[in-house]
């Protein structure tokens, strides 16, 4: 016998004696709330992604080396061995301030990623390398213009403030959704690879390398078993990754 | 009338507590819990619910449905990490207490609609309304939930 009021009277009596977190975590920071709207906008970009996927490799080889977004920013590594060039070409981009250097394929260029503000206090610097062409991330951009880019790359350096890598992955949403994590090396730094799914479709990849007292964070969101623009696959993501050399 | 930014701030405060214990014992992990009901906040930013009564019911329900979906890109403060006592204690506590017992052996939709009904206080019309169903459907879902915590205080005593 289960009688119902017993039942209501055990629920209460125990279910509010859980305990709650601190009244400053209530409600979501400006920052939390931003990017639940930069998940909409990944969600909404996935199919513009598709659709322009489709349209753009149609066109890709003609208009390869007449437009004029393959103007990066580069310069040469110093005293550092220079990776193999992906696809018969490649930039070199260079980041003195934060001590890396990282090999883009000749087509890839660096995106202004200002749209997504300095709202996070540890994060010191944010470069986004993308295949897209400026007119494709207009479009895009028509979408919403604070949106995360599925097949983009991220490069992010923080303030470690003592938090270790695996804290960094937990902070990131490993562990709170079901996450595959491992180890590797990235130019002979140890690295601690995570990967989750943040959509049925599409999954978030991430290395966190801890350089002192900075946390560097290459991210990138993928449709596994699909392409991204310009032939983009995981296979060129990687090899970027694998590709950075720290100072 | 419609809810304005601070007035639902106000209202998301008073029912906190209630909803985030509520899925607590729905979804055993505190960070699930946390993180859904702050996507049940931003969700009433956009769109507010058309009145604050029953404010409770329909934060759990939009609360349980974005914990279900899963969708998430990096948002917590890292402190919040760091503060944690780890993976297993909410669980362990549940398992402690004899709410957690009787709710291990549902499924977590047979859980929400316990809950709902017998902490939250929604009768089961209400709990259609927020889950989008058929009062039926919630009528034997509930019963088939009885039927097991039933069965569990037996197998217990």
């Amino acid at each position: 016998m289960l009688p119902e009021l017993s039942i209501e009277r055990i629920f209460r009596r125990e279910i509010d004696s859980l305990p709650l977190p601190p009244e400053k975590w209530w409600i979501p920071d400006r920052q939390t709330a931003r990017r639940s709207a930069l998940l909409t906008a990944l969600v909404i970009s996935a199919t513009v992604v598709l659709v322009l996927g489709a349209v753009v490799t149609a066109r890709e080889v003609g208009e390869a080396a007449a437009t004029g977004r393959r103007g990066v920013t580069t310069a040469p590594l110093q005293n550092l061995p220079r990776p193999t060039c992906l696809r018969g070409g490649c930039n070199v981009y260079r980041s003195d301030a934060f001590g890396y250097g990282i090999v883009i394929p000749r087509d890839w260029r660096v995106q202004d990623s200002s749209r997504f503000g300095l709202s996070d206090p540890s994060l010191l610097d944010r470069v986004e390398f993308t295949a897209r062409t400026p007119e494709e991330w207009q479009l895009l951009a028509a979408v919403r213009v604070d949106l995360i880019a599925p097949w983009d790359l991220f490069v992010e350096v923080h303030d470690r403030n003592g938090f270790a890598a695996s804290d960094w992955a937990r902070s990131d949403g490993c562990g709170r959704n079901p996450c595959m994590v491992g180890e590797t090396t990235l130019s002979q730094s140890p690295a601690y690879v995570a990967s989750w799914a943040v959509t049925p479709s599409l999954e978030m990849h991430a290395y966190y390398v801890e350089r002192g007292e900075r946390m560097l964070i290459l991210r990138y969101v993928t449709g596994p078993g699909s392409e991204g623009p310009h032939g983009v696959t995981e296979r060129t993501l990687e090899q970027i990754v694998g590709s950075i050399v720290l100072g | 009338m419609a809810i304005d930014a601070g007035r639902w701030a106000e209202l998301y405060r008073l029912e906190f507590p209630r909803v985030y214990r509520a899925l607590l014992a729905v979804l055993r992990d505190r960070d699930r819990a946390l993180d859904a009901l702050h996507d049940a906040f931003v969700a009433g930013l956009r769109r507010p619910p058309a009145h604050d009564a029953d404010l409770a019911g329909w934060l759990f329900v939009v609360a349980v449905r974005s914990a279900r979906r899963g969708l998430r890109l990096p948002s917590l403060p890292l402190e919040r990490v760091r503060g944690r006592s780890g993976e297993g204690d909410i669980d362990a506590l549940l398992d402690r207490m004899e709410v957690g017992r009787l709710l291990a052996g549902l499924t977590e939709r047979q859980r929400a609609m316990v809950v709902a009904q017998f902490y939250l206080g929604l009768d089961h019309r209400e709990i259609a309304a927020h889950f989008g169903v058929k009062t039926g459907t919630v009528s034997a879902t509930l019963a088939q939930a009885k039927a097991r915590m039933r069965a569990e205080v037996r197998n217990a005593s």
